[in-house]
């Protein structure tokens, strides 16, 4: 008898549990639960029981149909209570596609020509704020400040709004046809038309390499996502820029939002010596040491054995000045490099107080709805145990005017940079120039 | 006085900002519970992971009495396996990284990592009866062959224990070996093996038998790839019969199997049942070509799975098992069975033929979980049964096999001659 009145408490009791929506919760909130390790002072486990009660609320009338569609926007909104930007929830397309970026594949699936732009206050022309490497608009020769003013010659200044203008652009581009925009650039205010073929590109960034007028090399790292291959190529164009005879050296972290950590120490390599990166999970039981010692790179267990070797072969060293470009979208991976060179006393870090998410790393957990579940797993220090701190700040604060941007093609944060660099290569041999004099002589 | 004493206490409570530290037996004892609870699929009705904990928190309180914040995994792991051990499936199981390690080794076609001299045996009051002593391991090296008697160990009589004690020395050891009375003495050295429990063909007259040991597979190698070029090489030189050897076989990788059925069927298949919506697929092997279709989703080839050639065999066929062939091995067997392609002799098997799933971890103390996550269907819906049952059931004899008659595969050569 008391048998089968503990037999049917226990059916009741998985009845009431059985909904896809409840097995992608109960996923979600034991993996945050058990592995989060970031630093929010949010109580996790609480967090779980209050949108267990919600949870039961959404599924009231669904029962065992709740779906897994009607968990997701909950589970989303308990992590956002969390507020740290290395947990978040990714859909399954989402997975696919951060998948796809560190394999270093990310077709764009739809006509691009490969620039991201935004709107100039006062007109409905565009400002270019990035272009892809690899794309039409860069082998057509766009650059980063350059500001369009017509598209197929239809001014976009004739249009009623920045959504019109910005739409019109759009239509060109997916029309299939050759596109030429109009573009005005530089200081010089040099009006230019460019002629480009939209087709579909890799969306995934590497790194590129540029040169300003005085010997100075700009490396510009826009993420580290795809893997085995942005370090690398960091050093490769080092090594570039030393051939060139630079002199000087920009490192534009500015935008980057991040993406492998094996890859922003690799990166790290190419201006620093023995970069190492130490990373530490809840509990303790995987901590591991990366680091990399000229062209050879280690990752070390806590017992001090070699869990793996890598060798960079490709390996070069930057050692003249250089200075570090971040920003308020400077996150995780270009936390971490820019952290490194600034503890490590090479270069001088100047712009924006970075996003804020440079001392953890995030680990993706798998769930039963095909879309993932990213938590900040470990805690990341230096060599000698001193944190990796959460946010960088500037050595120097510079904030980019994108009205002087678009107006005058003038970076304030680059020539704020060139100055800097100006006076380090010069400081021993020449004293230091009218501030105003080098700012204008130095972008030309 | 006791008034303002009892309030403070809610105050700090609530000001206790980051959670109050458990101990390392009640994090792992959580996150196994999780594993097992959430992930479990198999026959018996278990409940949730929260009705888990509910029933085995109070074994683990227990198990840390005294201990506090320092009650370890060692605590934890006894409960584990407890719970383990209620639900009865040889599948679900604690396994160890360095088990892990060397099933990573089979699927590259060689031997564990640790040195050893290369046999299976079975204790008997006699000694080790050797079922298998492998190709290129210091054993078969020196001559010993199955159906060998390992009598002594270092002058003291042998047991599995004490083989495996030798095993861990790297000293050569003195072995007493009785073959049908006569006697000899050899000196063996534990040894780490290279390539090794590779599938293995022996063509007597017109009969071939195979030995299968594992089903794992790497990239560079494939059990099925080996099991198919074999039995082609068994049809060349001129057998008219087959007899596949699973007896002791480890698991290994579901997909190996199927694809091994497929050597000997024109097309097989099965479903995996998930506990979980849209997890759930179907996977089939037609002319070596490896299907799979995801719930909710367009059937499609898995590539890197298919064998590079069709090869379909249509010889007679028996195939040999017993209480220890498990899983993978135990699915192989029963394709060909409820196909109708091969009548099965021996011991009903381990009971691991209706369950898969992956190794879930790694656990907090470095073990993984292995759980039956997925319930094994035919592609008709019908549920595989937990064990197989043999159509000719006739168990293992070590020491008949001792005095040279194995009556397993006697069984089979009567049932190949009489035509089936």
């Amino acid at each position: 008898m008391r048998k089968l009145l503990i037999t049917l408490a226990l059916m009741v009791g998985s009845f009431s549990l059985a909904s896809p929506a409840q097995d992608l919760f109960d996923q979600a909130s034991f993996y945050l639960e058990f592995y989060y390790n970031g630093f929010s002072t949010v109580n996790v486990k609480d967090l779980g029981s209050r949108y267990q009660q919600k949870l039961e609320q959404t599924c009231a009338s669904a029962g065992e149909n709740c779906t897994y569609d009607q968990a997701v926007p909950l589970i989303e909104s308990m992590i956002e209570e969390i507020g740290d930007g290395h947990t978040y929830y990714q859909s399954p397309v989402d997975l696919s596609r951060s998948d796809q970026s560190r394999q270093g594949e990310q077709p764009s699936k739809v006509l691009r020509v490969g620039l991201s732009h935004q709107a100039v206050s006062g007109s409905h022309d565009r400002l270019v704020m990035d272009v892809v490497e690899d794309s039409p608009a860069s082998e057509a020769g766009i650059l980063y400040g350059d500001r369009i003013v017509a598209v197929n010659g239809r001014l976009l200044e004739s249009f009623s709004s920045d959504a019109d203008a910005q739409k019109f652009l759009s239509e060109q581009v997916q029309s299939g046809n050759p596109v030429t925009f109009t573009i005005v650039r530089g200081t010089e205010r040099q009006k230019l038309d460019i002629r480009m073929v939209p087709r579909e590109i890799n969306e995934v960034r590497l790194p590129s390499l540029r040169y300003l007028p005085g010997d100075v090399a700009v490396i510009h790292i826009p993420e580290f996502f795809p893997e085995g291959v942005v370090g690398e190529r960091v050093h490769r164009l080092v090594s570039q820029a030393k051939e060139h005879g630079s002199k000087s050296m920009i490192l534009d972290l500015r935008g980057n939002p991040g993406g492998s950590a094996m890859e922003a120490l690799i990166s790290m390599a190419a201006f620093m010596d023995n970069p190492t990166v130490i990373f530490t999970d809840r509990y303790s039981s995987q901590r591991t040491e990366y680091i990399i010692i000229g062209s050879k790179g280690s990752i070390r267990n806590a017992k001090g054995d070699t869990l793996t070797r890598f060798n960079l072969p490709f390996a070069s060293r930057w050692t003249s000045p250089l200075a570090i470009l971040v920003d308020e979208g400077s996150a995780s991976g270009a936390e971490y490099l820019a952290s490194a060179l600034q503890q490590a006393g090479i270069g001088k870090v100047i712009g924006q107080p970075t996003f804020g998410i440079g001392n953890t790393t995030t680990r993706t957990f798998d769930l039963i709805n095909g879309g993932g579940l990213n938590i900040s797993f470990n805690r990341a220090f230096f060599a000698g145990g001193k944190p990796y701190p959460e946010q960088v700040k500037p050595d120097i604060l510079s904030k980019l005017d994108l009205d002087i941007l678009a107006n005058q093609g003038r970076d304030v944060v680059i020539e704020q940079a060139l100055q800097i660099l100006k006076g380090q290569s010069m400081a021993n041999t020449v004293a230091p120039l009218q501030p105003n004099a080098l700012m204008f002589s130095a972008i030309n | 006085m006791p008034f303002w004493k009892y309030a403070l206490t809610p105050i700090l409570a609530m000001g206790l900002f980051s959670p109050v530290l458990a101990s390392p037996a009640q994090n792992l004892f959580d996150q196994a519970t999780f594993i097992i609870g959430f992930n479990y699929n198999g026959p018996i009705k278990l409940g949730s992971f929260r009705d888990l904990r509910k029933k085995y928190q109070p074994q683990l309180d227990q198990a840390c009495t005294g201990l506090g914040e320092q009650c370890g995994y060692v605590q934890a792991k006894g409960v584990i396996q407890n719970i383990l051990q209620t639900i009865n499936d040889p599948f679900t199981l604690l396994v160890s990284s360095a088990e892990l390690e060397d099933d990573d080794r089979f699927g590259s076609g060689l031997g564990p990592v640790a040195p050893r001299i290369g046999v299976w045996a079975k204790e008997t009051s006699k000694g080790l009866v050797v079922t298998e002593a492998f190709l290129s391991e210091p054993a078969y090296k020196a001559g010993i062959r199955r159906g060998d008697v390992i009598a002594q160990i270092a002058g003291q009589p042998a047991t599995l224990a004490r083989l495996k004690e030798a095993e861990a020395s790297p000293k050569a050891v003195s072995v007493q070996v009785l073959r049908q009375g006569e006697s000899r003495e050899l000196s063996l050295t534990p040894q780490a093996a290279d390539e090794s429990m590779q599938p293995k063909l022996e063509v007597v007259g017109t009969t071939a038998i195979l030995r299968v040991y594992h089903f794992y597979s790497s990239r560079e190698f494939s059990t099925a790839r080996q099991i198919q070029q074999l039995v082609a090489q068994a049809e060349q030189k001129g057998a008219k019969g087959l007899v596949l050897d699973l007896r002791d076989a480890l698991t290994g990788f579901d997909t190996e199997a199927l694809l091994a059925a497929g050597v000997f069927m024109p097309k097989v298949g099965f479903i995996y049942q998930s506990r979980f919506q849209g997890q759930s697929s179907s996977q089939r092997v037609e002319n070596g070509r490896y299907f799979e279709k995801p719930e909710n989703q367009e059937e499609r080839e898995a590539r890197n799975q298919s064998l590079p050639k069709a090869f379909l065999s249509k010889l007679p066929l028996v195939v040999l098992v017993n209480h220890n062939t498990i899983n993978s091995a135990e699915m192989l067997a029963y394709f060909l069975q409820s196909g109708g392609r091969a009548k099965v002799v021996g011991e009903p098997t381990a009971g691991a033929l209706g369950v898969s799933g992956g190794a879930e971890g790694p656990l907090l103390s470095g073990d993984f979980l292995a759980v039956s996550s997925l319930r094994l269907q035919q592609l008709d819906g019908t549920l595989f049964p937990m064990r197989l049952t043999p159509d000719v059931q006739i168990s293992d004899d070590p020491e008949a096999l001792a005095a040279g008659h194995d009556l397993v595969l006697d069984r089979a050569l009567e049932l190949l001659k009489g035509g089936l």
